[in-house]
């Protein structure tokens, strides 16, 4: 039983008073009371207590000690939550005239006892309120989360995953799942270790095939479930009963997949509440998903439109088709090997495929000359770094690749070109590119001599390392090199 | 069985410190509320509670003073702070780390990850 705050005021009362009052709950006097008794009336309490249990309605009895007894059940959200009871003492110093009324005592306590409820009603109320606070609050929690995320343009697996599990805790799910057909990456289910289900994915997988099956309109976008046991196709799939909510995920007409909760508390149903809030995330992540599709679109469409221009300059130069690639491959398993990060690694990788770009401002009689090229063609061919670099300049998603370009033909040791800086001074992109296209000029054809051969390329490499070449990233090279016995191969492929 | 404990509750606002309240008291705690730090200082002085959970920014002592003060209290008896701030800037993070036993929940907060975070704080101090 609650606490009732009234327990102080009646026992100061009765002090006063030749009508003393007690609550009482099934297990006794609720707080303090007058244990006196000189006339030994409180043994009757407990029967009389016991009585109002059981008729819960008021009682007035005449006890043998010729002592009046009153009792008044106190409800709390309908049933008996105690009893007030009330005695009258005969003492010596205070003889009454009279009987006491009946009516009178039965109007004191019916006001006290409504003074009670009251008191608990508000309690219960308060209570609710607070509660449903509480999840208010653990609801906004989640959506700040949630809105933090969708912020991001890369969704990605473990965002699903750390999404998921905050809704399990948030709503107290027993399973939380996101199945998208088409994108297995964040199709994720996460589940309360107590749940014992055999093949968690294949019951979801089953559970999302009854939806498509059931004949019901999913017009709404939801799907819901609050007792298995009442349908035949759902009530199969597990022994026990369950309650389960699948949400579409969708953006824009578009169909992504379900957002589900599932629980095997039966004592709770899926709310209103529960409902708006999963089908707000599912929108969001539709959005983000959505977002994350463009993006990765309009850089697909960049990386083609990058590799149309390069097709286009090396046909102008007959004898250096795939070049550009072929750096680019080996540029990328260098920058691998030296653990360079994912955000400098795309700068590279567009450095790597944009390195001759300039080649195009260069004239094709110079570019395709079958002979060796004379001091003046030499220093057009020497314009094309910097011819580069003014090319992709315009572009603002490329200007941290700019040095890459610039620079891929500086010497380690200051004797290369355009701006002769040495050492630690060229950027490392250059000097990567730098180490991966001297390898493929001398293993390719040009216009006036053969290409050598791998192991040729590999050997003079390693000569220049230390003047052409940074030594460290010749290390490097021969560690790829060394990995790569099928280079040759893959050089027909490309 | 060990004593119940005791967990007192700082903020100004009467319905943050209402929903922590029966959330905790909900989870097998005692709790004592004030209104401010300078109230809260009194109390944990005085009542000496297992930890508190304090809001950020309160009239009359704001949470990162009563943080400083209580810090030379914890060297001799460790009890949990969990500051409930909105977004963490950098300079907080650092005067948060330099004090004994505190940790932060970022606004708009989870409640019954304040209560997880009580009682992961209680099983490795008993253990």
């Amino acid at each position: 039983m609650k606490s009732t705050g009234f327990e102080e005021i009646l026992s100061g009362f009765s002090k006063i008073s030749p009508l003393k009052f007690e609550i009482w709950n099934e297990k006794g006097v609720v707080g303090s009371c007058d244990l006196e008794d000189p006339n030994k009336v409180r043994q009757f309490l407990p029967g009389m207590a016991a009585r109002v249990y059981a008729t819960e309605d008021f009682l007035h009895e005449k006890n043998s000690k010729a002592s009046e007894l009153f009792g008044l059940p106190l409800f709390n959200e309908d049933s008996v939550a105690g009893v007030l009871l009330a005695y009258f003492v005969n003492t010596r110093t205070s003889k009454r005239k009279t009987d006491p009324d009946l009516g009178d005592a039965k109007v004191i306590l019916t006001k006290i006892a409504s003074l009670i409820e009251e008191r608990w009603e508000m309690q219960n109320e308060s209570d609710t309120l607070i509660t449903e606070l509480d999840k208010s609050y653990e609801s906004l929690h989640l959506y700040s989360n949630v809105a933090t995320q969708i912020k991001t343009l890369n969704f990605s697996s473990q965002m699903i995953l750390h999404l998921l599990n905050e809704i399990k805790d948030n709503i107290r799910m027993d399973m939380v799942f996101s199945i998208m057909p088409d994108r297995p990456d964040y199709s994720e289910i996460v589940c309360r270790e107590e749940i014992k289900i055999k093949d968690e994915p294949g019951f979801v997988a089953s559970l999302i095939k009854a939806v498509e099956n059931s004949n019901k309109e999913l017009d709404e976008g939801y799907f819901i479930v609050n007792n298995s046991a009442d349908s035949k196709s759902f009530s199969k799939l597990n022994k026990n009963p369950f309650r389960f909510l699948a949400v579409k995920i969708t953006h824009n007409e578009n169909f992504f997949g379900w957002l589900g909760i599932f629980s095997l508390n039966m004592d709770d149903i899926i709310k209103r509440s529960e409902l708006r809030l999963l089908v707000s995330i599912a929108e969001q992540i539709g959005v983000v998903i959505a977002n994350t599709d463009l993006y990765n679109n309009l850089e697909d469409f960049g990386i083609n439109i990058v590799k149309s221009l390069i097709v286009t300059i090396e046909a102008k130069d007959v004898y250096t088709g795939g070049h550009s690639e072929r750096v680019h491959n080996i540029t990328m398993r260098m920058a691998k090997e030296l653990g360079i990060n994912e955000e400098d690694t795309k700068i590279l990788n567009w450095s790597a495929l944009l390195h001759d770009v300039g080649k195009i401002g260069i004239p094709e009689s110079i570019l395709n000359k079958p002979a060796r090229l004379d001091d003046k063609e030499y220093e057009v061919i020497k314009s094309h770094p910097l011819k580069g670099a003014e090319i992709i300049s315009p572009l603002e998603y490329l200007s941290e690749s700019i040095p890459g370009v610039l620079h891929h033909h500086e010497a380690y040791d200051g004797t290369g070109y355009p701006s002769r800086i040495k050492g630690e001074q060229i950027p490392l992109f250059s000097r990567i590119i730098s180490v991966a296209d001297t390898f493929d000029a001398i293993t390719s054809d040009r216009a006036y001599r053969k290409g050598a051969s791998f192991e040729k390329g590999h050997a003079i490499i390693n000569e220049v390392a230390g003047t052409q070449l940074d030594p460290d990233l010749v290390q490097i090279f021969n560690k790829i090199y060394k990995k790569s016995k099928t280079w040759q191969i893959q050089r027909q492929i490309i | 069985m060990d004593k119940k404990k005791t967990i007192l509750i700082i903020d100004d606002d009467v319905h943050i410190r209402r929903i922590l309240e029966i959330k905790i008291k909900h989870s097998g705690y005692d709790t004592l509320t004030a209104k401010n730090g300078k109230q809260g200082l009194e109390i944990i002085q005085d009542q000496k509670p297992d930890a508190v959970i304090s809001d950020l920014n309160m009239p009359r002592l704001d949470g990162e003073a009563l943080c400083k003060l209580t810090d030379p209290i914890k060297k001799d008896r460790p009890f949990l702070t969990i500051i409930i701030t909105a977004r963490i800037n950098p300079q907080e993070q650092k005067w948060i780390d330099e004090m004994i036993d505190t940790m932060f929940m970022e606004k708009p907060f989870s409640p019954s990850k304040i209560v997880e975070a009580l009682a992961k704080y209680f099983e490795n101090t008993n253990s």
